[in-house]
């Protein structure tokens, strides 16, 4: 109590009010001294028993469940942000059609050259086979990420498809014999591609040219 | 102390450090019980308010004290939820009244000097400052000094002593 409140002296006083600091301090310090009632401290007993303080298993307990919660979350975030926008085809989300094979051995992964190469089947009777890839068309909204990074899509017009069910509904029906005309498929088989020979580019010396732009003028 | 620890039948104690942790809240309980209940009767100003919020400080307490480190600080670990909770509970009663039109007079201390002597002084500390009151209100009670309300309040000494001499300059002038 070195330092005691009371000690400061007061500056100015109303009329009224205490003229020190001490007074004003007994003053406070008399309506701040109400005790509490004689049964106080045996209801906050009460109700601290009826309270009771987690025991060292419980809290032990909570920390491990707070901590389970907390690995559940930053493992839900890793795989979210561990899917790579790569994975999945640059054709847009909201592509009208997509058509989402459901034999994995039979979808190969789509790449420009896979595309190159099915542009120079779609002629021949070859191009045909697929018809026995079960086909599904969805909307691409629809189509759950995971099986979009499986399967690519592929944009087929809308007309395409409708053509592409009608066939193979005629042909489940047996509505439809496919027969090959082997001669006119042999007609249709792709040419092999020949080298492409391009000339070398000659090009004339540097000094030779300035000496004729300067002839020129 | 295993008296003390016997007036606490609910308590969960289920080993050694358990048990001592529990005599050791019983022994605070005792220390500061009559602290919490002023420094919540300084603002509610209601005997059995006061008595209910220092009640809910305790428990509240009680419900922590495992996590405080420095057991030391339990006086102003205690204050401070006292205090936080009381300004609560008056300003909850406040919307009530509000909401129910109710003019209450809020009962007198009958051990000051005169009721509206005590009236006036009550108002001049409301009117104060959230800071300067508390400042007030801990030097008020069980006559603590700089250094103690500084602890309590985890400010420097000069901050305490500065708050204190502007809250009683407010006072006065109040009064007069």
């Amino acid at each position: 109590m070195s330092d005691r409140i009371s000690g400061l002296e007061s500056r100015g006083s109303g009329l009224d009010g205490p003229s020190t600091d001490a007074a004003l301090e007994r003053e406070i310090e008399n309506v701040l001294s109400v005790d509490p009632s004689a049964e106080f401290l045996a209801r906050v007993r009460a109700r601290v028993s009826a309270d009771p303080a987690p025991s060292r298993a419980t809290w032990y307990l909570s920390w491990m469940a707070a901590t389970a919660a907390v690995a559940a979350a930053a493992l839900v975030v890793a795989v979210y942000v561990g899917r790579s926008p790569s994975d999945t085809s640059g054709v847009p989300a909201s592509a009208a059609t997509s058509v989402v094979g459901t034999d994995p051995s039979s979808a190969p992964r789509q790449t420009a050259r896979g595309e190159a190469s099915a542009q120079l089947g779609a002629g021949s009777p070859t191009a045909d086979r697929p018809a026995r890839q079960q086909l599904r068309v969805e909307p691409a909204s629809t189509v759950p990420e995971v099986r979009r990074q499986t399967f690519p899509e592929v944009l087929v017009s809308a007309a395409e498809v409708k053509g592409f069910e009608t066939l193979l509904g005629r042909v489940r029906r047996g509505d439809l014999t496919i027969a090959i005309d082997e001669e006119s498929a042999d007609s249709v088989e792709p040419q092999e591609p020949t080298d492409l020979v391009i000339a070398p580019i000659k090009i004339r010396p540097l000094d030779s040219a300035t000496v004729t732009e300067g002839a020129e003028e | 102390m295993h008296e003390r620890i016997d007036r606490l039948p609910g308590s969960l104690v289920t080993s050694d450090q358990d048990e001592a942790l529990e005599r050791e809240f019983e022994l605070r309980l005792g220390e500061c019980s009559t602290l919490a209940f002023r420094v919540a009767y300084s603002v509610l100003r209601q005997r059995e308010d006061a008595e209910e919020v220092a009640q809910e400080a305790f428990a509240r307490a009680h419900r922590s004290f495992r996590r405080l480190r420095d057991r030391e600080r339990f006086r102003a670990w205690l204050v401070r939820i006292t205090w936080r909770l009381a300004l609560d509970r008056q300003r909850s009663d406040r919307r009530r009244l509000r909401r129910e039109q109710v003019v209450v007079h809020e009962p007198i201390n009958d051990s000051s000097a005169g009721h509206e002597r005590a009236a006036s002084l009550w108002q001049a500390i409301d009117a104060l400052p959230e800071k300067l009151r508390l400042v007030v209100v801990l030097a008020g009670i069980e006559g603590h000094d700089m250094r103690e309300v500084s602890a309590l309040l985890k400010v420097p000494e000069g901050t305490v002593k500065s708050r204190l001499h502007l809250a009683r300059q407010r006072i006065r002038e109040w009064l007069s």
